[in-house]
């Protein structure tokens, strides 16, 4: 009985959070008529329109790629950057390398808002504005302190003796990193990799500062416009944030064990 | 000798650190500095027209600034909503999906769901949601009472509890990853040798789990004050910090007054405020959140 009323409640609240998603999935197969009718209604057909609407006139596959591109770029060199400090980190003591730990610790704490105006300007100055490169160098250093926490903290468990037996083969310092630590280390890798992932996708205030041509707009930017300009255009709306939102989706259904476990021993370590 | 071959043992591993060092010093740590001076400048943000020093002028405004005592005051009910909404309930998810339960990839899925979602479509879909003629939750409540009708975030009153409450719908899943570790570090037969002094379900969680707890509890409220501060997409989508400014956030007040007012000292100052009272909620976070290592 107590039992039932626990799994009810735990069921209720994965309704919460499920049912404006499917809101939003039956919505995208509705003209605006039947929006109107209201949510419990289901669509009267299931037909592709509003997709046609959203994919061309909104370009949310442009946004898709584009979203993709600077978050590959930047995860690959986030995951590489925050590896070989994560080794350090891990293999050093003394006074030196635990001031450059809490240098990483205040980059996790300072609040990334006080960087904008003077990185806006700056930007603007060299020219570097609307450019690929300007959005990975951007979301490589403001991912990398959390990375390079999640990273030490998981390195900081590889026994040491594996390093003394790499050292007595031969290898030096950063081969032993390259070819047994990082191997090894692969699960904070990944969970890294993957937070890194998911917060440059959603990522809205950084594009929304550097990025202005259509061309290289985010699928945050995208929805985000396309929400405002087409607001009378309902279904359309809600197929464009079905596609932007599959991605994540399918990225988590894939990984769910590595981002909630991994971001749970980070928290425990932390 | 011996400092050439220490040296030479330092070099490759300073030479892994340098990069990431050297990104964040240049492109996080030194913009800082510069926002910190030019809070007492007044600037056009036009790269050909020079600041012109005004001294502490932008933080008599500041203070004076109407919408920043409002920004200030959504912060604050943000960290209300956290400790007394979302808190509880993350913790009682928490509870749940830490045992050992039928379904819990189901549940931790859901319930995680949220959190990996872009904001941006998060906002356009609440936006739907608490439409007041066609949204699901005034349709829902229609069923019992036809009358029914509440702009959620149209009505200046009610606007800011409504976006409070969707960060809340959001955050829970990853404050209940939070709890939900520190629960399953608690030993096993804490519990048992409780069992046979007699305790029970609320008793149980009364004496033995929130104490337990108390780290994972530290991290949550810092990660709550850091957040609030930082809250910004949301509210950027679902109103931009109106109607009347009702639901304006120190994040977009300064973004605001930055881009679209072209007001780039007084932005800097908004953004010298978040950043020392983040130091102010960092200091705190440093003392609890690292002291162990």
């Amino acid at each position: 009985m107590k039992k039932a009323f626990k799994y009810t409640l735990a069921f209720l609240w994965s309704m919460v959070n499920l049912i404006p998603l499917v809101m939003v999935v039956f919505g995208s197969f509705k003209n605006t008529a039947g929006i109107y009718l209201g949510p419990f209604v289901l669509p009267e057909s299931w037909n592709f329109t509003n997709y046609d609407t959203a994919l061309l006139r909104a370009n949310v596959l442009n946004g898709i790629g584009n979203s993709f591109l600077y978050a590959i770029l930047s995860v690959t060199a986030i995951v590489l950057l925050a590896s070989m400090a994560g080794y350090v980190l891990s293999r050093h003591h003394g006074r030196l390398i635990n001031g450059v730990y809490i240098y990483f610790v205040l980059g996790v704490l300072v609040p990334v808002q006080a960087t904008f105006i003077p990185l806006v300007a700056t930007v603007a100055k060299l020219g570097g504005q609307n450019s690929v490169l300007t959005m990975v160098v951007i979301y490589v250093t403001f991912n990398l302190p959390l990375s390079i926490l999640l990273i030490t903290g998981y390195m900081k468990g590889v026994s040491r003796e594996i390093d003394e037996a790499a050292r007595i083969d031969g290898c030096g310092a950063f081969r032993t990193f390259a070819s047994i630590i990082a191997p090894i280390s692969v699960p904070a890798l990944a969970t890294a990799g993957i937070l890194a992932f998911i917060n440059v996708y959603n990522d809205l205030i950084f594009a929304n500062l550097f990025i202005s041509t259509a061309a290289r707009q985010t699928v945050t930017q995208v929805i985000n416009g396309f929400s405002a300009q087409y607001n009378s255009d309902m279904g359309a709306t809600f197929a464009a944030l079905v596609v932007a939102i599959l991605p994540m989706i399918i990225v988590f259904m894939c990984f769910q064990e590595k981002v909630i476990d991994g971001l749970s021993t980070g928290a425990v370590k932390g | 000798m011996r400092v050439r071959k220490a040296l030479r043992k330092g070099f490759v591993p300073a030479l892994m650190l340098l990069p990431s060092m050297a990104l964040i010093a240049i492109m996080f740590f030194y913009p800082i500095v510069d926002t910190i001076k030019l809070s007492f400048y007044k600037w056009n943000g036009i790269l050909q027209s020079a600041p012109k020093f005004i001294g502490f002028k932008n933080y008599e405004v500041l203070f004076r600034d109407e919408a920043f005592w409002t920004s200030i005051k959504n912060v604050g009910l943000f960290l209300l909503q956290g400790i007394f909404i979302q808190g509880p309930i993350a913790f009682i998810l928490a509870l749940f999906i830490s045992k050992k339960i039928r379904g819990i990839r189901y549940f931790k899925f859901t319930y995680f769901l949220p959190v990996v979602i872009p904001l941006t479509a998060i906002g356009i879909m609440w936006k739907f949601v608490l439409n007041p003629n066609w949204g699901l939750i005034n349709a829902a409540i229609r069923v019992f009472n036809p009358a029914f009708n509440v702009d959620f975030i149209g009505n200046p009153n009610i606007a800011i509890y409504s976006i409070v409450l969707v960060s809340a719908w959001v955050y829970v899943g990853l404050n209940m990853i939070i709890f939900s570790a520190g629960l399953t570090s608690i030993p096993a037969d804490l519990y048992e040798s409780a069992e046979i002094d007699g305790a029970t379900g609320i008793r149980k969680i009364g004496y033995i789990t929130l104490p337990m707890m108390m780290e994972s509890i530290k991290v949550y409220i810092i990660l709550m004050i850091t957040g609030s501060l930082k809250t910004f997409d949301l509210v950027f989508v679902m109103t931009r910090g109106g109607p009347n400014e009702a639901t304006m956030v120190p994040a977009l007040f300064m973004y605001l007054e930055t881009f679209s007012y072209t007001k780039f000292g007084y932005g800097a100052t908004i953004a010298t405020f978040i950043l020392v009272t983040g130091l102010i909620g960092s200091l705190i976070a440093n003392k609890y959140l690292f002291a162990r290592e």
